[in-house]
């Protein structure tokens, strides 16, 4: 195939909706890492949510709207009046901060529809790159504060922008990368899942940072793997600090990405003239080039999926359809292993089928929970 | 003293800058607030002049909701600030209408380097360029002088004019609260936060004064409306 890999992207997208890809869409990774259309279609920017609705399922990715209000409230009252609250806590903490320089890229390169919004995107990742260069450098009146950055994240040879949430900051010797999020902190304890998330966020920002200062020829340990998080203490919306170190988290999505094709060869896997032009079809032949271009990429459907990607809906009603395991869940697709899909795994359990060499331990122990089950006049 | 006009007869906020004046404030205060159910009146001041007179209160560059709080304050009336994007827009029309009609204008902070609006943060066009231009340290510089300027007028109102004081202690406590010893068991304390904010100020003022005069005079080359309402972020390369 010809042109560039950003050109093949392009031809792929062929005019569908787009929607930037940020850090949520790329900590979604580790939930599935076999995944292959998941990672092509975020890397060519295509809007999933949008895909999901053409092929009648549609998802609900991002967060609730009475969330996202919440965080709004607590992630306003923060950054208030040249972030004064946020200074405030991180000063209480002992971190030495005596001249705040901020850079505050949201004010100057807003990005919510009134401009064109690649330009925005293209300076903020510009005035990004010099501030965090400028700050690993630590030359003198360098901005210490830069909120809205535009990092660079490498998809695996598609290089994308991330619009980021969180706040690079400098203290001393390091940057750090600070997210306010609205879920409480109760007793000092927080939701072990929503930390457990943005922890995986932060380390997509903390990888970028260490990208960005490894090609510029810098110590990666300029950039500190513990991430600072501001959360509302309690029920009140009073901020608080926690930190989470997330050095395991940045190296699992090295090593993940690491393991994976490129997306060149996924591309590559794409028979030529099939995109998602889906001028002049009508609803079901849009459905059906949407459902080959998947299937040429490939899906791997996990439930874990629900939770991060709008298309996983149709992926769970094809993966029943096949009668694949991996519906039911990792725990049993692994149960399953050797079987391709339970309607063999449940002629295995009655033996009307006689297993296959690979198929021959899960035989056995589908055998023995069927002869419990009829014991107990349950089938 | 300045006077902004509304309608024919009344005169609605005095130049709130200085502190002998806020009696004239209060007298604005008593006038706006709704102390009976009387659907709001005719003469009530738009909200571009409400917004002028709370960005005189703060006397800095501010944050587009801190100055609607300010604006309820000094005025009684409230301001709702998502209509501000659209305020925006009126001004900058208003302003290519008949260039420089009103004695003010509601206008964005710049940045120091390219002069782009920074959205956030409003100024008033007829202060002086040195206040409108944001370097690295201004926007802390402006919040800690904003405190300052709103925690001494609370301090004069608890004396004289409790109505007043009433009125600006919510605004005063959501700025003095990130200061050390601003607020105490919960309400302000407006002479320790005075002293925080000035001790701060004493230790980044003068670098950022220089930044913003070397900036201003910069500036001063562009045309007017420019100097209002900035330079297009998408017009030039980023700076």
């Amino acid at each position: 195939m010809a042109g560039s890999l950003d050109q093949r992207l392009e031809n792929l997208r062929a005019g569908f909706d787009t929607v930037r890809p940020n850090a949520r869409t790329i900590a979604a990774l580790r939930d599935n890492p076999g995944c292959a259309s998941r990672r092509v279609l975020d890397a060519a920017g295509i809007d999933k949510a949008k895909l999901a609705e053409r092929l009648g399922h549609e998802g609900q990715e991002g967060q609730s709207r009475f969330a996202l209000q919440r965080g709004d409230r607590f992630e306003k009252d923060v950054k208030a009046n040249a972030f004064a609250v946020a200074i405030d806590l991180l000063r209480r903490d002992g971190f030495d901060l005596d001249a705040v320089r901020l850079l505050l890229l949201r004010d100057l390169y807003p990005i919510d529809g009134t401009g064109d919004q690649d330009v925005m995107l293209a300076k903020r990742a510009e005035e990004t790159r010099t501030a965090i260069l400028d700050m690993a450098r630590a030359k003198p009146d360098s901005y210490n504060l830069v909120d809205g950055g535009a990092l660079e994240w490498d998809f695996g040879g598609a290089i994308a922008r991330l619009e980021t949430d969180g706040i690079a900051w400098r203290f001393k010797d390091q940057i750090r990368v600070v997210e306010i999020k609205s879920f409480p902190l109760v007793d000092g304890r927080a939701d072990a899942g929503k930390v457990g998330a943005t922890a995986w966020q932060g380390a997509v920002y903390i990888a970028a940072i260490q990208d960005l200062l490894e090609a510029n020829g810098m110590s990666t340990d300029l950039v500190s793997t513990e991430l600072i998080l501001m959360l509302p203490r309690n029920t009140a919306l009073v901020p608080t600090m926690l930190k989470v170190d997330v050095l395991r988290h940045v190296r699992t999505l090295r090593r993940l990405l690491a393991g994976q094709d490129s997306i060149d060869e996924l591309v590559a896997k794409l028979p030529a003239g099939l995109d998602l032009d889906l001028d002049g079809l009508d609803e079901e032949q849009a459905k059906d080039r949407i459902a080959a271009v998947l299937k040429a990429i490939g899906t791997s459907y996990a439930p874990s999926c629900l939770e991060s990607c709008a298309l996983a809906r149709y992926c769970r009603a094809r993966a029943r359809e096949a009668h694949d395991p991996r519906h039911l869940g990792v725990e049993v697709r692994g149960a399953l292993a050797g079987v391709p899909t339970t309607e063999r795994a449940a002629r295995l359990a009655e033996g009307s089928a006689r297993p296959r060499t690979e198929e021959k331990d899960t035989a056995k122990l589908l055998a023995g929970v069927h002869r419990v089950l009829v014991q107990e006049g349950l089938v | 003293m300045q006077w902004a006009t509304v309608g024919q007869e009344y005169v609605v906020f005095p130049d709130c800058r200085s502190m002998q004046n806020t009696d004239v404030c209060a007298r604005s205060v008593s006038y706006g607030r709704p102390m009976t159910d009387q659907p709001r009146q005719r003469r009530d001041p738009p909200i571009r002049e409400r917004l002028l007179a709370g960005l005189e209160v703060l006397g800095a560059a501010s944050e587009v909701r801190t100055v609607a709080e300010a604006a309820e304050a000094c005025t009684g009336l409230y301001v709702n600030n998502r209509q501000v994007a659209s305020l925006r827009r009126s001004e900058r029309t208003s302003w290519d209408a008949r260039p420089s009609a009103r004695p003010a204008y509601l206008a964005p902070a710049l940045h120091h380097r390219g002069f782009e609006p920074i959205r956030g943060y409003l100024t008033s066009s007829e202060w002086d360029l040195p206040r409108r231009v944001v370097g690295p340290l201004s926007l802390r510089v402006d919040y800690l002088r904003a405190t300052t300027n709103v925690s001494r007028r609370l301090a004069w109102a608890r004396k004289q004019s409790p109505e007043t004081a009433n009125a600006f202690e919510r605004l005063a406590w959501r700025l003095a609260r990130s200061v050390p010893g601003g607020v105490r068991n919960g309400s302000v304390d407006p002479a320790a936060a005075i002293r925080a904010a000035q001790a701060e100020l004493d230790l980044i003022e003068e670098e950022d004064q220089a930044q913003r005069e070397e900036a201003a005079a910069k500036l001063e080359q562009l045309d007017r409306r420019e100097q209002v309402f900035g330079v297009d972020p998408q017009s030039r390369k980023a700076a």
